[in-house]
């Protein structure tokens, strides 16, 4: 019996930890090809964040799933090309515009939050989440089944992209391009290609996947929005590209990790653990300063991260 | 015959006039943008900023109240601007502030002296408490080369998380206690209004005196010298002499000690408890507020003044035209990003090129 207990706790666990996994994928696949295009984008949070709350309020709106989804991917879009204007255009430093994005999201987001608390008279409306998808066969395989195979189409999409992504950086031409931006984006722009045009469509990917996961984190894990409900996760996306040492299976290891982590949390006291709840939350964190403190490996960090492009 | 035609040029240096003027664009800016939200919103957006002038210098008692508002954005902002003109990344400015308050506050559970001695153990705890943290950030850049701003970030979740579990597991918490929040602080630690009736208290007297000497030490110290040249050239500074990886600790822990007074001053001058949600944003704000008074101390005190007097008036517009105090965390945002774009158009200037055909 308590075998058997343990059993659907394990399961649970990690069924829990691919779930929570999804977001924070997409999150960073997508800032993963910003940072290979040398752009430093710290506001990924704030795009989330915006995503979130406009994929939440939208569907509220149209009470469809289907148009909040739409529209937040929009948002996400929007944020990150809003950071193209700034940063590949005007060249403002990349650093403290990321940061301004996450300002203003967090402050806009929480101000029109209440404000739609006294318009829905104290209560905001609950959405109804998207299901998850048993795929055929494959969820009847025992234990893995349930754990992998029981997921949101996102969960699916978000491990897909991996490699999709992985594919795209080092198979094709398109994406050689993308890693010289990163690394010597002179290169490129002797041979008549746009440094600008590729960086402006390696933030459109990137908002396309923040966006997305602000969605699915209102829309398929929870079902409301709560302000600053993102809670670091675009954060944590930066240090797991950082931990990932910018590869795209390093850093899939890198989220499972950080996911069991908070995965582990919600249980946690459900087994009978007696470790207070905020330490298993901060160890992502103090994980995240560890893991660094490890780092030997040759950094694969993109040589002009950050650096706006200037022609002579 | 002379014809007169006109170019745009890049500016060497835009100047502090250049700069002031820039930022009064931006605020003005903001305001139109807030405005046009108000009014979208179904607010009479002119009777809602009259109610925020009113609340932030309608009377003597609201410029004090503006004034005891900006004293912790100050502390913020130059620990904003330390790191800053060292080009040192760090946003550590929140939980470093949380920090100087929660170690001030861990004395005062056990210290039961009079306030002449407390007061300033109070202070001395909260740069400690702050400098510590920054240090520490500055100690793992330079033996382990942990990413400042990745360490910084990780270290203001983990102290925020840290506060948590000292309030819900009840040791800084009465039992009976429903919010969040600590005891109320005891009153001979919190700091002293600087004279009878007065609301402006011990804090803003010492966020003026630290103006003035960041002032000082930044542009007329050798110490000063050697930071800027950092910031400018690490390299460079090498040969003259600056180890680099002193300069990080030492930067980062004077940051870190400054953002810890603002820790203090807002927990044992204003709100005698701590909680999450009371220094929460401080950080921030002041990162806004130091990239706008272009890294200099003497402006951070204006433009923290200025920043003061939103969220003071802020709180009356609330009261008074029913606008969520939110906003104001929102405009500055939206300060900030309409700074960040006019700079790039103040960059730029017209000049008239004669020529002679």
């Amino acid at each position: 019996m308590s075998e058997l207990f343990t059993q659907a706790i394990l399961v649970s666990m990690f069924s829990a930890t691919v779930r929570i996994a999804a977001p924070l994928l997409l999150v960073s696949i997508g800032e993963l090809v910003v940072q290979r295009a040398g752009i430093w984008f710290l506001g990924v949070e704030g795009s989330m964040l915006m995503a979130a709350f406009t994929a939440y309020f939208a569907s509220v709106a149209s009470s469809s799933l289907y148009i909040g989804l739409l529209a937040g991917i929009v948002m996400g879009i929007a944020v990150h090309l809003s950071m193209a204007v700034a940063a590949v255009t005007l060249k403002i430093n990349q650093f403290i515009i990321g940061l301004g994005i996450n300002l203003l999201a967090s402050g806009l987001t929480l101000f029109l939050y209440r404000e739609s608390f006294k318009m829905f008279g104290g209560e905001v409306p609950t959405i109804r989440p998207f299901e998850t998808v048993a795929l055929p066969g494959l969820s009847q395989i025992p234990i893995l089944g349930e754990i992998l195979f029981n997921q949101h189409i996102f969960t699916y999409l978000a491990f897909a992209m991996v490699g999709v992504v992985w594919a795209f950086l080092y198979r094709t031409r398109y994406g050689l391009e993308i890693r010289a931006l990163g690394e010597n984006p002179k290169a490129l722009d002797t041979k008549g290609l746009s440094v600008s045009g590729r960086q402006y469509a390696a933030l459109a990917f990137g908002g396309t996947m923040a966006g997305l996961a602000g969605a699915v984190l209102v829309l398929a894990l929870t079902d409301r929005f709560v302000p600053n409900m993102t809670n670091g996760r675009g954060w944590l996306a930066i240090v797991i590209i950082i931990a990932g040492n910018w590869k795209p299976l390093p850093i899939l290891l890198a989220v499972l990790v950080f996911a069991f982590l908070e995965a582990f949390q919600l249980q946690a006291q459900g087994i009978g653990f007696n470790i207070p709840y905020q330490l298993l939350l901060a160890l992502p964190y103090i994980g995240a300063i560890v893991a660094m403190m490890g780092l030997r490996w040759r950094s694969e960090q993109p040589e002009y991260l950050g650096v706006p492009y200037h022609r002579e | 015959m002379t014809i007169s035609d006109y170019r745009i040029e890049k500016r060497a240096d835009v100047g502090m006039i250049g700069l002031f003027a820039q930022a009064l664009v931006a605020i003005a800016l903001a305001f139109i943008a807030s405005g046009l939200l108000l009014t979208v919103l179904g607010f009479d957006s002119v009777a809602a900023f009259d109610a925020l002038r009113k609340g932030a210098f309608g009377t003597w008692r609201n410029v004090q109240g503006s004034l005891v508002h900006a004293a912790p954005l100050a502390f913020t902002g130059l620990a904003v601007a330390v790191a800053f003109r060292a080009r040192i990344w760090s946003i550590g400015q929140e939980g470093q502030l949380f920090a100087g308050a929660m170690l001030a506050y861990f004395f005062t559970t056990f210290l039961n002296l009079p306030a002449i001695i407390t007061v300033p153990l109070v202070i001395l705890a909260g740069a400690l408490g702050g400098g510590l943290i920054g240090g520490l950030s500055g100690k793992l850049k330079t033996r382990f080369n942990v990413d400042v701003i990745v360490s910084t970030v990780m270290l203001n979740y983990i102290i925020a998380y840290l506060l948590s579990y000292l309030l819900t597991s009840r040791i800084w918490m009465a039992p009976d206690e429903y919010y969040l929040q600590t005891d109320r602080i005891p009153q001979e630690a919190r700091l002293p209004n600087l004279w009878r009736g007065a609301d402006l208290h011990l804090g803003v007297a010492l966020a003026v005196l630290a103006i003035i000497v960041l002032h000082v030490l930044i542009n007329r110290t050798t110490f000063g010298f050697s930071m800027r040249a950092f910031g400018g050239n690490p390299v460079a500074a090498r040969f003259k002499g600056i180890e680099p990886r002193r300069m990080i600790v030492i930067v980062l822990t004077l940051s870190g000690a400054l953002a810890g007074l603002g820790g203090v001053v807002q927990s044992f001058g204003v709100d005698f408890r701590l909680s999450q949600t009371f220094l929460y944003g401080y950080g921030s704000a002041g990162l806004i507020v130091a990239v706008i008074a272009g890294l200099r101390p003497l402006s951070i005190g204006l433009v923290a003044f200025i920043f003061g007097a939103l969220a003071k008036g802020g709180l009356f517009m609330q009261v008074m035209a029913d606008v969520s105090s939110a906003i104001i965390s929102a405009m500055q945002a939206i300060i900030l990003m309409f700074f960040l774009v006019t700079s790039v158009l103040f960059q730029y200037r017209l000049r008239r090129v004669d020529r002679d055909v």
